[in-house]
């Protein structure tokens, strides 16, 4: 076996690669690296990410001296890091997921991120590298998928952590109890496992993120493309017969790209409506706001802000919106009304 | 000047006033099942003017709201409760708790005084004109003519009857409302609680209410001389006086 391959062969191979073909790689050199290059780094000191996501979506510890095939990408994560790309051979594990980058912030409560020894990029014979954008699996978009495509439900939040990932997992559950067959997204964000599998978990037959459409991160990305990425993932779920198409949005509506995904009118036209995760009432009210300000029709409220009742009836007052705990949203008959014409009018569900 | 918005989901007649004395404040008119929303638009604009308030008739279509009065929407249809709250939403979303004076006739009475039961604290004042059936605020009587087994879906009322009662509320009739006619939901056990006509139904609900504690600023009015009409109501009666005193009282008051 040729020496690189077996140098990649015994390395941890991260999730964000899952899609790449080794198999071309015949060398690895440094040089510049852009987002989406695939890359073998050394671990230098484990900090933060004490393990590393493989492709099976095992978690596996890590240890000094580890060699690992990651990505190079940027991060945003209010509460983690902060990262651009990597600009030289020292930089950091900023995401389990297996990106490479060069943390710039992080949160006051998160350690260090891990430090990493970036030996080069893989490239193939022709000396290209291996980037992830060779690597796509989602099928390219349909000319006209309005009108006759799933009905696709936005999830979106107040912010990291509000809840989003959970209330997407519990629609997802709720539909597909009621016999439809329920596809899922995530359409921005840091590529890695744990979201799809949980998707999966919740009963979708179909997950899709960015890194199907050959993106490690989708941080500082241009917005048409991040708008082309969910036109290719609601034409995936059309082909695969899919009755709903649940796009979730990460972080808050601040967040550069949430916002001006949820600003485009392309964007919109793809969305039916809206259920929104809060971890707070003034958090909550903002984001109303927001969406109602773009005519984006919110029809349920849910996330980690449902714990206290109290906030739950103080926010279901003030909005005139359903707010739903999330044994509530698994309800297939209760989410059912709640989605009205977009619900289906069997009543046994 | 009138204007007709529409979201994918409902569509609503609009009139602002020249001069909005109270931005975060609508009279909102809701129609009967003849779906007259123009109508109530037309004959409520003065009141809206007269008070610097924006006005809005939505317009609940049969074939998304077929049963909007009664709010537990058929499974497969929207809300009409929803569908307003998300309309007001759009419409003004720098005012998320909008502070609503909500008119409705026949049906839209009966939509009226539901979605105060479920949102008590959106409702600025209650008009009722001629509802055919009432939800009683009485925890021993099944939904939709009591509080028990109240649908899942809807806001809970039960911890706001209190705050529903609180609500000042005018509910009128006309005199010779007294028709069984084939719009009105009859039988044994509606009739024996609320009575046999629109007459005798808006009395009982008002006397019950009055008996849990509904204060002096519930009335309730007999329009002279008129059937189940809304356009005679409006043409033949003091209806729009009353209303109009009704808001003003209450505007003094606030």
């Amino acid at each position: 076996m040729n020496p690189v391959h077996n140098r990649l062969e015994s390395a941890k191979r991260s999730f964000v690669t899952r899609h790449a073909d080794l198999s071309l790689c015949d060398s690895i050199s440094p040089a510049e690296m852009a987002a989406g290059d695939l890359l073998l780094a050394k671990v230098r000191r484990i900090r933060q990410h004490t393990r590393i996501e493989l492709t099976s979506g095992r978690r596996a510890h890590l240890y000094p001296d580890d060699e690992l095939i990651l990505c190079a990408g940027r991060r945003y994560a209010t509460d983690q890091f902060t990262a651009e790309l990597p600009q030289a051979q020292s930089a950091h594990l900023v995401a389990a997921g297996g990106i490479a980058g060069q943390m710039t912030q992080r949160h006051a409560q998160v350690k260090p991120a891990t430090e990493i020894d970036i030996i080069g990029i893989l490239k193939d014979a022709q000396g290209r590298s291996l980037n992830l954008s060779r690597f796509t699996t989602l099928p390219l978009p349909a000319e006209q998928i309005f009108g006759s495509g799933p009905r696709t439900l936005l999830v979106t939040g107040t912010g990291m952590n509000s809840g989003k990932t959970t209330l997407a997992a519990n629609l997802i559950y709720a539909l597909n109890r009621t016999g439809a067959r329920v596809a899922a997204c995530k359409l921005t964000g840091t590529g890695s496992g744990p979201d799809l599998w949980r998707f999966l978990d919740a009963g979708a037959d179909r997950v899709m993120d960015f890194t199907d459409a050959g993106l490690a991160s989708t941080w500082q990305h241009p917005i048409n493309e991040l708008i082309t990425i969910a036109q290719r993932a609601k034409t995936a779920a059309q082909l695969n017969r899919n009755d709903y198409l649940i796009v979730e949005l990460a972080d808050g509506f601040f967040q550069q790209e949430t916002a001006a995904l949820l600003r485009h009118t392309r964007f919109r036209q793809l969305i039916d409506n809206c259920f929104i995760a809060a971890d707070c009432t003034a958090g909550a009210l903002g984001l109303i706001q927001q969406l109602s300000s773009l005519q984006i029709p919110i029809h349920g409220i849910s996330g980690t802000l449902t714990r206290a009742p109290l906030l739950m009836e103080e926010l279901a007052q003030a909005s005139g919106l359903p707010v739903l705990t999330s044994e509530q949203v698994q309800s297939p008959a209760l989410l059912n009304q709640y989605l009205g014409s977009l619900g289906t009018r069997e009543r046994a569900v | 000047m009138a204007e007709y918005y529409e979201t994918p989901e409902l569509g609503a007649w609009l009139h602002e006033p020249e001069l909005i004395r109270e931005p975060g404040r609508w009279l909102v008119c809701v129609h009967g099942i003849s779906r007259n929303a123009r109508e109530q638009l037309v004959a409520f604009k003065p009141v809206a003017d007269a008070l610097g308030i924006r006005l809005i008739a939505p317009n609940f279509c049969t074939q998304r709201f077929p049963g909007y009065q009664r709010l537990d929407q058929r499974p497969g249809h929207d809300r009409a409760d929803l569908a307003l709250n998300r309309l007001l939403l759009q419409l003004d979303p720098t005012c998320p708790q909008p502070r609503l004076d909500l008119f409705g006739y026949s049906g839209g009475a009966q939509f009226s005084h539901r979605y105060a039961l479920c949102y008590p604290r959106r409702v600025r004042s209650l008009m009722l004109a001629a509802a055919g059936w009432y939800t009683f605020p009485d925890s021993n009587v099944r939904y939709p003519r009591g509080l028990a087994a109240w649908p899942e879906a809807l806001p809970q009322p039960a911890a706001q009857a209190r705050q529903f009662l609180s609500i000042p509320t005018l509910i009128t009739i006309g005199s010779l409302d007294t028709q069984r006619d084939a719009s009105l939901r009859r039988g044994e056990r509606i009739d024996h609680q609320q009575g046999r006509t629109r007459l005798e139904r808006a009395q009982r609900w008002f006397e019950y209410c009055r008996s849990l504690g509904a204060g002096t600023d519930w009335q309730l009015e007999q329009l002279e001389g008129v059937g189940h009409s809304f356009a005679d109501s409006i043409a033949e009666t003091r209806l729009l006086h009353l209303i109009t005193h009704f808001l003003q009282s209450q505007q003094e008051n606030s």
